[in-house]
């Protein structure tokens, strides 16, 4: 029974991220990897909330899988990792909480807006920090290799 | 002279063509100095979401190009990605390089609309689903999805005002969410509603302007957050609107 919700929450993760990634206008024969990123990112994402490790840090973790597989795609196959970690973060992005932010404050409970709004600034930093860490990471790795070579 | 003249002009159409699709600050601005490096002399560049400049150190001469237009086109950095590393692996020469890029620019890849439609509306019922709503609600999210993005692409044909798209879009989305719901066909509006706006969440602008900041370019980070908020706060009001019609 989990392996069928985690299947079925791979599959829509790939078909949404290598979707939007057509959207955006990335070469169709490039699309599916995109999807992967995207795929990849949201599974962590589904995996480590259930596991209970909160919002903002699954949120930091899933966009550092999406990066690190952005960078592979991009070294392997010459091109910008912008192609593959935009369309990866989109399940990640915070659409919900913008969404409850609004109809909480059009509805007059300002106390429950405020909350949102807050939420959907901590998930998108918490997003750009995990691509940022990967970078960090990364970076820092090849400069270690390259001292020691 | 000549040459000067050329390179200056080359770097400032890269950069243009990079800005005007959709690349980050930070490799519009590499890509720019390395191109500007090939020649042994040391380029500066200064780009913002508005403007591409570039001089070399040791002459007089600066260009300027000014971009107006900004939509996503990740292709075309694709492209000129290539052509760019082409050009300093030594495969091709500058006019060449200036060229290609110019025709790249001219020939974009696009889709047609009933293709890009029908992506908007499968990615809007997959989402729905995966931010938690019901497998029954699938094609009713589909079929608002993709009249949702009709709406938003006629917008940006014909009424041709920024910011517009996004809220006469999510204004769709809401009344027809909220009219599928009032005759039973759809049970989670919320999710309903996210689903559908999602192809319209400025993801890229979001984590280009935190990534910008990051490089140390404040006044394009700045200005893209800025830009973010403009649309979420459309995309918004647009909900409301319909929230407050219909209730």
């Amino acid at each position: 029974m989990i392996l069928l919700k985690l299947l079925e929450q791979s599959f829509l993760g790939f078909i949404s991220s290598a979707g939007f990634s057509i959207l955006l206008l990335v070469p169709i024969k490039l699309a599916p990897y995109a999807g992967v990123s995207g795929m990849v990112g949201w599974v962590v994402y589904f995996v480590s909330t259930k596991l209970g490790l909160g919002v903002y840090f699954s949120n930091l973790l899933a966009a550092f899988f999406i990066e690190a597989i952005s960078m592979y795609y991009a070294r392997h196959k010459k091109c910008p990792a912008t192609l593959f970690n935009i369309p990866g973060i989109v399940p990640l992005v915070p659409g919900a909480a913008t969404y409850y932010m609004t109809y909480h404050l059009v509805m007059g409970s300002y106390l429950k807006g405020m909350y949102f709004m807050i939420r959907a600034g901590g998930i998108a930093v918490a997003i750009a920090a995990g691509l940022i860490l990967y970078d960090a990471c990364h970076r820092f790795y090849f400069r270690l290799r390259a001292k020691k070579l | 002279m000549e040459n000067t003249s050329l390179l200056l002009e080359t770097c400032a159409v890269v950069g243009q063509v990079m800005l005007e699709n959709g690349a980050e600050m930070y490799r519009v601005e590499d890509t720019m100095n390395r191109i500007a490096g090939e020649t042994g002399s040391v380029g500066v560049s200064f780009v913002t979401p508005t403007i591409v400049m570039i001089g070399l150190e040791e002459t007089e001469h600066v260009k300027m190009k000014r971009v107006t237009d900004r939509t996503t086109n990740l292709s075309v950095v694709q492209l000129v990605n290539t052509y760019s590393r082409e050009y300093t692996e030594g495969k091709i020469n500058l006019g060449q390089l200036l060229k290609k890029v110019k025709e790249v620019n001219q020939h974009k890849m696009t889709l047609s609309t009933w293709l890009k439609i029908l992506i908007a509306a499968v990615v809007s019922g997959s989402l729905m689903i995966v931010l938690g709503g019901a497998w029954s609600d699938f094609f009713v999210t589909c079929f608002i999805g993709g009249v949702g993005y009709s709406v938003y692409l006629l917008s940006q044909r014909f009424l041709r005002l920024k910011y517009f798209d996004e809220f006469i879009a999510a204004f769709c989305i809401g009344l027809l969410t909220l009219f599928f719901a009032k005759i039973g066909i759809g049970h989670t509006t919320d999710h309903m509603i996210i689903g559908s706006i999602m192809p319209y969440v400025p993801g890229l602008a979001l984590t280009n302007s935190i990534r910008d900041l990051q490089q140390g370019h404040l006044l394009s980070g700045i200005s893209r957050g800025v830009e973010v908020i403009i649309i979420a706060a459309m995309l918004a009001i647009g909900i409301a609107v319909a929230f407050r019609l219909a209730l």
